[in-house]
């Protein structure tokens, strides 16, 4: 066989062997657990952490007091959240630093995001009508104030939904 | 022939050119409409603390920015472009008439939809856009249930009518392909992509119908589930016109590069993967969405394999290039091909990162995703679409060529037009990646130097575009007047000269 006459051939196949490789190594990943942010990112129950599915766990099984949102379970701060028109309920959250995070975060009116940069990484979710999502974090190791932004359109006053992530 | 009679037959064509025309004029008219409505965002955006009072009239134009370029502008110039790649495969529009119905019918029933002044972004995710009460109205004007059934019921007639149109493309191409004769591969794109485009536009039709039936039978909406549905549109509808137009690459790099394509081989593999990559991606677009695991593993393969395809085809087309002696970019048509292409790859290389769930949320609803679309839109769409429209100025205008001075013209109108763009798209992926979101009217004020720099560059590289059509428009009039084209006295040229291109058509088919 003259390799010339077959080389758009060849090339063509090598090509979707690179591909092949490429997605099974992602498959590898994911299945063994190897990958943390695609296992451990989605804005899922089962996206966060067992110590953080445990949490979720007994805080609904034990929610606070009408008024209050948050309680700290075993070191790990859970968080009720609801998003609606036009403001995010709670819009303040104080952790500690370096304390482990979960947010539990619903928006019954519209679609929104909830999206936060913080120095060691960010969150950027949406949250679905019916669908409850989830997020883990660990809160930066310095105090500081984070503001989080709504980056999901609904509605004219989209852009001031913003909420505070206090760090003490 | 009179200019009442050219007109006439626009309007209502004959002739597989003149629907490639009709079109034309249609998407150009959308073009607009989406390109006065992005001009006033940008002006809003170069404030960093909008009021919130702004909202309505910000969201609305947001909204038929995104409508007229998806409904109207995308559609209607894939028609053209495939329609034109027909004519240059020897294949015709029979049902003319059919075709320019379709045209009329579905811009009417789009109109009607844009009239309520929808503002509820252009991909209508629900509940907002079948929300009207005192927090939010999908529709400025059509507060009621009753007229947002109408405009939603109105935009499926549209879409559903646009369906039709590419059903006509594939059902003629298929009747008046010349037996045993391979079509060129111009054709063979526009052909292929016209059934992608036949079977993913139904996904919207159902998206809209699904909001009707919403208001008129009381159908519930599950959120999920429609943004699902829609994106099996929305994700292929970014490719109805680039897909037709790299079939246009691939016929006229080879052509100005003064060689054959390096591998037709390649370019017609390429159409498998290109398909079946399009309509199986969408969901890439909802990686921050709560959905399963398995779905995404089975979008990031999808995914790969429209990247492998889009990578050939860079291949493809810059071996043609670069293995040929000389490139004849001082033609206008070998310009504007070589410039869609160059977009393309600069482009392109902004959405390596975008397929990976674990990179994706770093760029998701943020200014890097704006700015990769709308440079591949800037480059590849427009400068791709330009390239096919001058080439039908030389097909309409038979023994028509662009005079030395236009073309110069031509030239720089296309850099003057691509510079300050590729500017705007890589400032935005810039700021983007440094967290400005989409969609916003207030933002944090570190961003808004960009964002006055955004606006000044698109202001400086609009004029660009303008230059470059009309010079092409004018230089074509001015040949086709001494032709005595658009009178009615006796042509005082031989007979035999060849003038309007009607005639090419009826030849052709």
């Amino acid at each position: 066989m003259d390799i010339k006459e077959h080389a758009e051939e060849v090339w063509f196949i090598i090509m979707l062997i690179l591909v092949a490789t490429f997605f099974s190594w992602n498959v590898y990943y994911i299945l063994t657990g190897k990958s943390f942010s695609l296992r451990y990112g989605l804005p899922e129950f089962s996206g966060l952490p067992p110590q953080g599915q445990e949490a979720v766990k007994y805080f609904e099984t034990h929610p606070p007091p009408p008024g209050e949102y948050s309680e700290v379970i075993n070191g790990t701060l859970v968080v009720n959240i609801t998003a609606v028109q036009y403001k995010w309920i709670p819009n303040v959250i104080v952790a500690n630093v370096s304390e482990p995070v979960v947010l539990i975060v619903n928006s019954p009116q519209a679609d929104t995001g909830f999206y936060l940069r913080l120095p060691n990484g960010l969150i950027n979710i949406n949250d679905v009508p019916g669908i409850t999502s989830y997020v883990y974090f660990i809160t930066p190791n310095q105090p500081g104030n984070y503001t989080w932004y709504n980056a999901e359109y609904d509605g004219y006053a989209s852009s001031y939904m913003t909420g505070t992530l206090e760090v003490i | 022939m009179s200019i009442i009679k050219q007109i006439k037959d626009t309007i209502m064509p004959k002739n597989t050119l003149n629907v490639v025309w009709l079109y034309t004029i249609g998407s150009i008219f959308w073009l607009g409409v989406l390109g006065i409505a992005a001009m006033n965002l940008r002006t809003y955006l170069t404030f960093n603390s909008n009021s919130p009072n702004v909202g309505e009239l910000y969201y609305s134009a947001l909204t038929i920015h995104g409508w007229a370029g998806m409904f109207g502008f995308v559609p209607l110039a894939a028609v053209a472009v495939i329609a034109f790649a027909m004519y240059k495969s020897n294949l015709s529009i029979v049902h003319t008439k059919l075709m320019s119905i379709f045209f009329w019918l579905s811009n009417i029933f789009l109109a009607i939809g844009f009239a309520g002044s929808p503002d509820m972004g252009w991909y209508m995710y629900p509940p907002l856009a079948i929300e009207s009460d005192s927090n939010f109205h999908a529709f400025l004007f059509y507060t009621s249930p009753a007229l947002m059934g109408m405009a939603y019921l109105s935009l499926t007639l549209a879409f559903i009518l646009q369906i039709a149109m590419f059903i006509t493309l594939i059902a003629d191409a298929y009747a008046t392909k010349p037996r045993n004769e391979r079509l060129n591969i111009f054709g063979a794109y526009g052909v292929a992509f016209a059934i992608v485009i036949a079977i993913t536009l139904p996904a919207l039709a159902a998206s809209t119908l699904w909001y009707t039936l919403y208001f008129f039978a009381g159908v519930p909406v599950n959120p999920l589930l429609w943004a699902l549905l829609f994106w099996f549109y929305g994700h292929p509808v970014v490719y109805y016109l680039p897909f037709p137009l790299f079939g246009a690459l691939y016929y006229y790099v080879p052509k100005y590069a003064g060689r054959a394509l390096f591998s037709e081989k390649w370019a017609r593999w390429n159409i498998y993967l290109l398909s079946i990559g399009s309509m199986l991606i969408w969901v890439h677009h909802l990686q921050t969405w709560p959905l399963p695991i398995d779905l995404r593993i089975w979008v990031n393969l999808s995914t790969l394999i429209l990247a492998s395809g889009s990578g050939l085809t860079v291949l493809n087309l810059g071996l043609t290039i670069l293995l040929s002696q000389k490139y004849n970019w001082k033609d206008p048509v070998g310009m504007g091909a070589l410039i869609a292409l160059v977009g393309f790859i600069l482009a392109g290389v902004q959405a390596l990162v975008l397929p990976e769930n674990s990179i994706n949320p770093l760029f998701h609803n943020t200014y890097y995703i704006v700015g990769h679309f709308h440079l591949m839109i800037w480059t590849l769409i427009v400068m791709g679409f330009t390239t096919a429209f001058l080439d039908m100025l030389r097909s309409t205008f038979g023994g028509f060529n662009f005079s030395e001075q236009a073309s110069k013209w031509m030239r720089i109108g296309m850099i003057w037009w691509t510079a300050p763009f590729l500017g705007v798209g890589y400032t935005m992926s810039v700021i983007g990646y440094l967290g400005m979101l989409r969609r916003m009217i207030a933002y944090p004020a570190m961003f808004q130097p960009y964002n006055l720099l955004e606006s000044f560059l698109a202001e400086i590289g609009i004029p660009g575009l303008l230059v470059t059509i009309f010079v092409g428009i004018f230089d074509a009039l001015a040949y086709a007047s001494k032709q005595n084209v658009f009178s009615t006295s006796t042509p005082s040229t031989p007979s035999n000269l060849p003038v309007m291109a009607e005639d090419g058509v009826s030849k052709n088919g």
